[in-house]
Parts: structure tokens; C-alpha cells; sequence
């Protein structure tokens, strides 16, 4: 049996060689990594706008083509010259679609475990959903995870963020959108939730009655 | 020495499957086999843990102090995973998306321990490796079945390239929903150690 010493110099020597091991690793592969994010991002701005690219590598042309990034003050300005995505500005994308332009602006809230973090795509008007991604979060695969499924973001396109010029935002129901009470006073803004996944589905709705109320000075003065 | 491995192989894929006999990592069995591409990686992932983290162990076996053996284990074979998941970032972004949490969950994944415990710390490094292939093997091809079978049921494709005809489609025939939702893979998976057992597999004779 060997003693402490031996031990304590076994661990040490182990967590150093295991410590530059992993530092190594993402040293070196963090550049293809933050590319792969990058092009992730401006993947989900396109598909929220309802524009899916095929080509991984056609998305960065895509994206500079029918992308314009904006930064808007707190009263709805176009701001010049922007630094960060701070409390008194926001990010907004202007986007070519086939038809038209729409914005996207970026979403973020508070999931069960997770922050969520998304893209919503309105239309020229800021009021009618065209669509919505979710790009990173951390709920529960299976239920909360749901979320970034298809058949929960289809749900919110063609949805409405306001009810006879009042905003609203979006509801989202506990199972189907037919079987709740606020279906018959606002059939056009909500959605059906994910059973199983309360907290996430309350989490969307609260993230969509605040983050849109931050662009409501942008739409209403275009 | 070949022998050896060939009737390790032979146990660990056949006769004490860890999925179909020894019922260990059923919960990414279940949770990452929607395609079969996505049952492939994971599959290739955990043999490459297993294999790898055998080895090592199996290499310095005779220098772990016995008092810190498992936190040396998971040590070595949390940063396996931590390896392949920062290669699968790099290079299959996609799908490190679709596999998400699972991926870091191999760590907690019973076979690599258990084959750490079981087997690396008794034989030599490289039959201990051969028993990961083996064992990651035994795992990959379980998950490779509900995989397929699945893919072909609740979205009519294989690795993505349709195999149920069209007209199938046209004459009223519809995918089963039931398959893209884990219980699915619970029943296959009940269904495939039955086909296993009857035929004379994971039975654990040696």
C-alpha cells in the first residue's frame, strides 16, 4: 500500500496532464467551433425569417445578401454607430424576403433551467408573426427541449402580437390552444403548449410579452 | 491473443450485450435514436470512450492508488468525452445540436465504468481495449437497430434518403407517429432483447 504522498502527487500530476489536455483541445479547435456558431446564428435569422438555406456553405452569402444588421434606441431610432447590445439599444435584422422585407430581432427569457434564446421574425408592420427558432437553451430533452422542434415554432407563424391595436403578445396554452379559455377572446395569439414542459411553455409566453414591447416604438413610427 | 479477442468480441456483442444483457445505457438507447445517422454517431462515440478509456486505465492500472480509483476513472473518462464533444462541435455541428446533452452523458454512461471496473483494471491494455470496441460495439448495434427500425416507421427514410415509395404514401399509408417519441424505442427495445434471448443471445453463458 502506497501512502498519502503518493496519492496526493498521483492527483496532482493527473489534473495537470488532464488540464492541458482539454485546454489544448479547445485551444486549437475554438476557431472552427466560433465559425460553426457564427454561421448557426445567421442560419436561424434566415429560417426565422421563413428562408432555409440547404448549403452550409451558401449560408454566409445568403445572410450578406439579404441580411441588414440595425441597432435602435430606446424611442425607435435607427441608431449610426452602435458598440453593444445594451439595455438602451437594440438589435434588429432587416431581411430581403421573397416577396417583402421582415425584421428579426432576438429573443431571450427564461426556461425551466435555462435561458432561452431565439430569433422572432415579424413582418414590415411589427405585429404578424412569420417565424420563430430557438438556437440555444438547456431544458430537458424530450419535453422543454421541445421547443426547437418544428412543430412548436410552426405553431407561431401567422399569429398576431396585437389584438385591436392593443399588444398582447403571445399566449401559450396548456396542451391545445382550442381547449383554453383565452382561445375564444384571442384565437390569433396563442399557441399549444408542450405537455410536460409547464415552466418552459410560461417561459415563451412571458419572454414574447416583453421582448416585442422593446421594438413597439421602432414598428409604430415606420 | 486473437482468440481472445475474437471470443471477447463474441461475448460482449452477442452473449452479454450491455444493452440486451446487461441492460446498461438504455437512457441514450432510447433518447438519440429518432435517425439512424444520429444512433450511429452516438454509438461510434461511446466505442471510442469505452475503447480509449480501457486502454488508458488499463495502461497505468498498476499506478492508481486504490483509495482514489473511481475518481481517477471518471477523471480520464470525463475528459475523453469532453474531447469528443469539443471534436463534434468543430466538425459535426449539426449534430452535436441534435445529440445535445447526450453526448456529455456518456460520462455517466454505466458501461464505460463498468467496463473500467470490470475489466481494464484486470487485463492488459490492449485486450482492454479491444473489450471497449467490443463492448461500444455491442451498444452501437442495438442503437443502430431501434435507429433504423425508427426511421423506416416514423419517418419512412434511411439516413435520410426515402425507402418507403411514394406511392405507398399515395395509397393511404402514413408514418407512425408513436416511433419519433422515446416510448417507441422502449417497446423496440423490449421487442429486440426478446429476439436476442430466443435465439440463444444475452443469456450471459460464456
Amino acid at each position: 500500500m502506497r501512502g498519502s504522498k503518493y496519492t496526493i502527487f498521483f492527483t496532482l500530476a493527473m489534473c495537470l496532464l488532464i488540464s492541458t489536455l482539454l485546454a489544448g483541445t479547445s485551444w486549437i479547435l475554438k476557431d472552427r467551433q466560433d465559425f460553426n456558431k457564427k454561421i448557426d446564428v445567421q442560419k436561424n435569422i434566415l429560417s426565422a425569417a421563413g428562408i432555409n438555406v440547404a448549403n452550409v456553405q451558401d449560408v454566409e452569402e445568403t445572410y450578406n445578401q439579404r441580411v441588414r444588421s440595425m441597432f435602435i434606441s430606446k424611442d425607435g431610432k435607427i441608431m449610426d454607430t452602435v458598440a453593444n447590445d445594451t439595455l438602451d439599444c437594440k438589435q434588429i435584422f432587416k431581411i430581403k424576403t421573397l416577396t417583402d422585407h421582415a425584421f428579426v430581432y432576438p429573443i431571450v427569457g427564461k426556461g425551466l433551467w435555462s435561458t432561452l434564446y431565439g430569433y422572432l421574425a415579424v413582418g414590415a408592420s411589427g405585429k404578424s408573426i412569420i417565424g420563430i427558432t430557438f438556437y440555444k437553451h438547456g431544458e430537458t430533452p424530450g419535453l422543454g427541449a421541445e421547443i426547437e422542434k418544428k412543430w412548436f415554432c410552426s405553431n407561431f407563424i401567422g399569429k398576431t402580437l396585437y389584438n385591436n391595436d392593443k399588444f398582447t403578445g403571445i399566449f401559450v396554452a396548456k396542451g391545445k390552444a382550442k381547449n383554453d379559455v383565452k382561445y375564444k377572446m384571442y384565437p390569433n395569439s396563442i399557441v399549444d403548449g408542450i405537455s410536460g414542459a409547464t415552466i418552459t411553455s410560461k417561459g415563451v409566453e412571458k419572454m414574447l410579452s416583453i421582448v416585442p414591447l422593446q421594438y413597439h416604438n421602432f414598428f409604430n413610427k415606420e | 491473443m486473437l482468440a481472445q479477442i475474437k471470443k471477447n468480441m463474441y461475448e460482449s456483442i452477442w452473449k452479454s450485450n450491455p444493452i440486451a444483457f446487461q441492460v446498461l445505457g438504455v437512457c441514450s438507447a432510447l433518447a438519440v435514436t429518432v435517425k439512424l445517422e444520429d444512433s450511429l454517431v452516438m454509438g461510434i462515440a461511446l466505442m471510442l470512450v469505452v475503447a480509449f478509456s480501457n486502454f488508458t486505465l488499463s495502461s497505468i492500472r498498476h499506478y492508481i492508488p486504490n483509495r482514489i480509483r473511481i475518481i481517477v476513472e471518471l477523471a480520464v473518462i470525463s475528459s475523453l468525452v469532453n474531447v469528443i464533444d469539443e471534436l463534434l462541435l468543430a466538425f459535426y455541428f449539426d449534430m452535436s445540436k441534435a445529440l445535445s446533452v447526450f453526448v456529455s452523458l456518456i460520462i455517466t454512461n454505466c458501461i464505460v465504468m463498468g467496463r473500467a471496473e470490470a475489466f481494464a483494471l484486470a487485463n492488459t491494455p490492449l485486450l482492454s481495449f479491444w473489450d471497449g470496441i467490443g463492448n461500444g460495439m455491442g451498444y452501437a448495434v442495438i442503437l443502430a437497430m431501434i435507429g433504423s427500425l425508427r426511421e423506416i416507421f416514423g419517418s419512412g427514410s434511411l439516413l435520410g434518403v426515402q425507402v418507403i415509395p411514394s406511392f405507398l404514401f399515395d395509397l393511404g399509408y402514413v408514418n407512425n407517429g408513436l416511433m419519433l417519441i422515446p416510448p417507441a424505442a422502449f417497446i423496440l427495445l423490449g421487442l429486440i432483447i426478446w429476439t436476442f434471448k430466443a435465439l440463444g443471445g444475452a443469456n450471459g453463458d460464456n
